[in-house]
């Protein structure tokens, strides 16, 4: 098996996911999904949701992928990435293709955390061998940033707004990565743009086991987030480095730590360079990130347990 | 396409590619590279750089790319 | 009198549910209606209304229904895919007879289409998209002055006939921006379901008056095909109550009709229109007139139930009439159902995602009635 520094001297894999793509700049999407497909060595079938990037990356008369590619709709990605895989298997056994080939969703985090969850529980549940990818920018960004289930606590967005009778969204995030492994699928891990060689390792990992792989990927959104376009591997880092989004992995049930920090950052650093939090920063608004502080260490401890100190 | 030799190594930057989101400068493990006053990518600090081609594996627009060979000029031949 | 201001077609719509007295949204983000919920999001809660955003369009008309029933006016706004999501929930709303306000800004289909293109390609399915047969009030518009008007009206039909009521708007309406003076509160009509009288011996299923959760009445609320109290029923019952509803709209297709009549006294040909291609048509009729072509114009606003008498009459002494619209030819066939092949009918379509322009239509009018003069 080729390590990580071979494939990427590999042209054909190098150039599964091109440059011909109308994603903004700063947009951690983009590098998630060069990471990820640049790690895998077999040949890979690529299904997307619909949301940013499959319209940014598909975009009239283009197209940014060399790989077979199929986007049905918002709500399905893990269920037709359940067709394929059967098929696959069904023809595997048959005889009629003989060579080994990974399948690979990619879905934000609206249509996995929302409108795909039921999707991808079901094919979690039945087991089909597949990873799936979620990047996550916290918010539906490709139809202007409204909520959704990933966007965190008191962020603010067009059907979440600020105002006098609201300090932004009100409710927690949902935890999205505890929800799959909650499924016992053999590969579960959270990473982020920022993290690349774990991101690669995470997905080699994940389409050598035998099962559903599940990947959660901090990917920023300059727009949504408002923060400089040029800052967003900086910013991704914060979120690990405050904690906020630890990098572990669960393998077949027991959960790892992949990266301790070793002074963790308030979460302040993480909130202050980006706009959607600018009004946690008004004065009156202090016990709203003491609040956060709270929430993040309460989960960082939570998960510290749970890894029992593995790293 | 902007070039940076360095030995039998080379870096090529192409600014039209270019869209100036720094992902290849934040993840340069040696400080190789900065955004210019036009927002596109330069490599100010060839001398430090050790070719490992992180900035061509996370560039999203394939503007950035590592070459280990020098390609000669074919006048040279 | 108030001054005109600048509007966007779904700010326009989002202002009408609120002026119609709408207290409930919940919605999922899609092109090209998400204004709707980003302007509800921020205003509603300044009138004690409650704005959710749910996790899919299913979620969204279920919450809808729910809010409807717990006593609020309420309303979800969608485009293509997510329209075809509610349907199972459209057929449910019209079986239990719950007052709610759908807006679909139709865009080019089918599936993802062309998310930021307009189209009308959605006539059809607003009527017949749900399952079996079932009682729906279809309006459109095509100003954004009478967006506002339209959902306004959208929730006085629903409140008074306890009936799902869409409204069909398109991309380009919804995002076009106008200078309007829209209606002062009080220059419209803010119609509200009618309770009982009395409580007992109510039947939640008999008639348009409705009673909801929490006010004492007993209430069994059910898909199913029920009686006039809501326990499932079968056969001749089911039956019954089927028709009940059914008649309860189509029988009142004419007083239902919205339109708008231009020069229909003399005219030879008569263009039927309706949304968004009325508009193209008002500039080719002005041309052809000018012309001296004796053109009249049925712009339609209520599209179902279909107001067929309106068009036998409408239609009675001319030679031709074209349908323009934004689709592969579907309002038309009712057209020429109504019209029964007394007069040609034509369709104009247009599938690029690009409007109608009013010169397409102009010379495609004076093209056939010259045509029609020569033989």
């Amino acid at each position: 098996m080729p390590n990580t520094k071979e494939l990427a001297h590999h042209e054909e894999i190098q150039k599964r996911f091109t440059g011909a793509h109308a994603l903004c700049a700063g947009c951690g999407t983009p590098v998630c999904v060069r990471t990820i497909l640049n790690a895998i060595e077999e040949p890979v079938v690529v299904i997307n949701a619909t949301g940013c990037l499959e319209v940014a990356t598909t975009r009239y008369p283009t197209t940014a992928w060399n790989v077979p590619w199929i986007h049905v709709a918002f709500e399905n990605a893990a269920a037709v990435a359940s067709g394929i895989e059967a098929a696959y298997r069904a023809l595997r056994r048959r005889g009629k293709i003989t060579k080994e080939i990974r399948v690979v969703a990619f879905g934000g985090d609206g249509g996995t955390y929302d409108i795909g969850l039921q999707a991808l529980s079901g094919a979690l549940e039945r087991g089909h061998r597949f990873l799936y990818v979620c990047y996550d920018n916290e918010a539906y960004m490709n139809t202007g940033n409204q909520r959704s289930g990933a966007t965190p606590f008191a962020a603010q967005t067009t059907t979440a707004p600020t105002g006098e009778k609201s300090f932004g969204k009100p409710q927690r995030r949902k935890d999205l990565t505890e929800i799959v492994a909650a499924h016992h699928v053999p590969y579960v891990a959270q990473a982020s743009i920022s993290d690349w060689y774990d991101l690669a390792v995470k997905a080699r990992k994940a389409v050598s086991v035998d099962g559903p792989a599940f990947l959660n990927v901090l990917s920023t959104c300059p727009r949504g987030w408002g923060h400089p376009t040029d800052q967003s591997i900086k910013i991704a880092r914060l979120g690990v480095e405050t904690c906020y989004w630890p990098l572990y992995e669960i393998i077949d049930g027991q959960w790892h730590l992949n990266y301790m920090p070793e002074e963790r950052l308030p979460i302040v650093e993480w909130l202050r360079p980006q706009r959607r939090f600018a009004h946690l920063f008004e004065p009156g608004n202090e016990a709203l990130i003491a609040q956060i502080q709270q929430q993040v260490d309460e989960d960082w401890e939570k998960l510290l347990r749970r890894c029992e100190g593995r790293a | 396409m902007r070039r940076y030799e360095q030995g039998s190594f080379f870096l090529e930057i192409e600014p039209r590619r270019c869209k100036g989101c720094g992902v290849c400068v934040q993840s340069c493990p040696q400080g190789v590279l900065t955004l210019n006053s036009e927002g596109k990518v330069e490599a100010t600090e060839i001398a430090r750089c050790v070719f490992c081609g992180i900035c061509e594996q996370r560039c999203p627009d394939f503007a950035i790319s590592v070459h280990k060979e020098r390609i000669l000029q074919p006048s040279l031949v | 009198m108030r001054e005109q201001e600048l509007v966007q077609g779904n700010e326009a719509c989002a202002r009408g549910a609120i002026y119609a007295g709408c207290r409930f949204f919940a919605g999922y983000p899609i092109t090209p209606s998400s204004e709707i919920m980003e302007y509800l999001a921020r205003e509603l809660p300044k009138v004690g209304g409650i704005c959710l955003q749910m996790e899919d369009e299913i979620a969204s008309l279920s919450a809808v229904i729910g809010a409807s029933w717990g006593g609020a006016k309420a309303m979800t706004a969608t485009s293509g895919p997510g329209f075809s999501l509610m349907q199972e929930n459209i057929g449910y709303a019209a079986i239990t007879e719950t007052p709610c306000v759908i807006v679909d800004a139709q865009r080019a289909g089918p599936s993802t289409g062309q998310p930021t293109k307009a189209s009308q390609g959605d006539v059809m399915q607003a009527r017949w998209g749900t399952h079996g047969d079932h009682p729906i009030i279809v309006l459109t518009a095509s100003w954004v002055r009478e967006v506002f008007e339209m959902t306004v009206h959208a929730f006085n039909l629903s409140e008074r006939y306890r009936v799902p009521v869409i409204l069909l708007l398109d991309e380009v309406l919804a995002h076009l921006r106008e200078n309007v003076v829209l209606p002062e509160p009080g220059e419209l009509d803010v119609i509200s379901r009618r309770h009982p009288e009395r409580l007992e011996n109510f039947k939640p299923f008999f008639d348009e008056t409705m009673v909801t959760f929490g006010e004492g009445g007993r209430l069994m609320v059910t898909g199913m095909s029920h009686d006039e109290f809501g326990f499932p029923a079968q056969g001749k019952k089911a039956a019954e109550q089927l028709q009940r509803i059914l008649k309860k709209i189509e029988s009142r297709a004419e007083e239902l009709a919205i339109y708008r009549a231009h020069y229909l006294d003399d005219a030879d040909a008569v263009i039927v229109s309706y949304g968004i291609t009325s508009r193209a048509v008002e500039e080719s009729v002005r041309v052809l007139r000018a012309e001296g072509l004796a053109v009249g114009w049925l712009d339609l606003k209520t599209l179902w139930p279909f107001p067929e008498k309106l068009i036998r009459s409408c239609t009675e002494h001319a030679q031709y009439v074209l349908v323009p619209e934004l689709n592969a030819g579907q309002l038309v066939r009712e057209v020429e159902r109504a019209v029964g092949g007394r007069v040609l009918v034509e369709h104009l379509g247009r599938l690029d995602g690009y409007l109608i322009t009013p010169e397409e239509i102009a010379a495609r009018v004076y093209d056939r009635v010259e045509c029609l003069k020569g033989a």
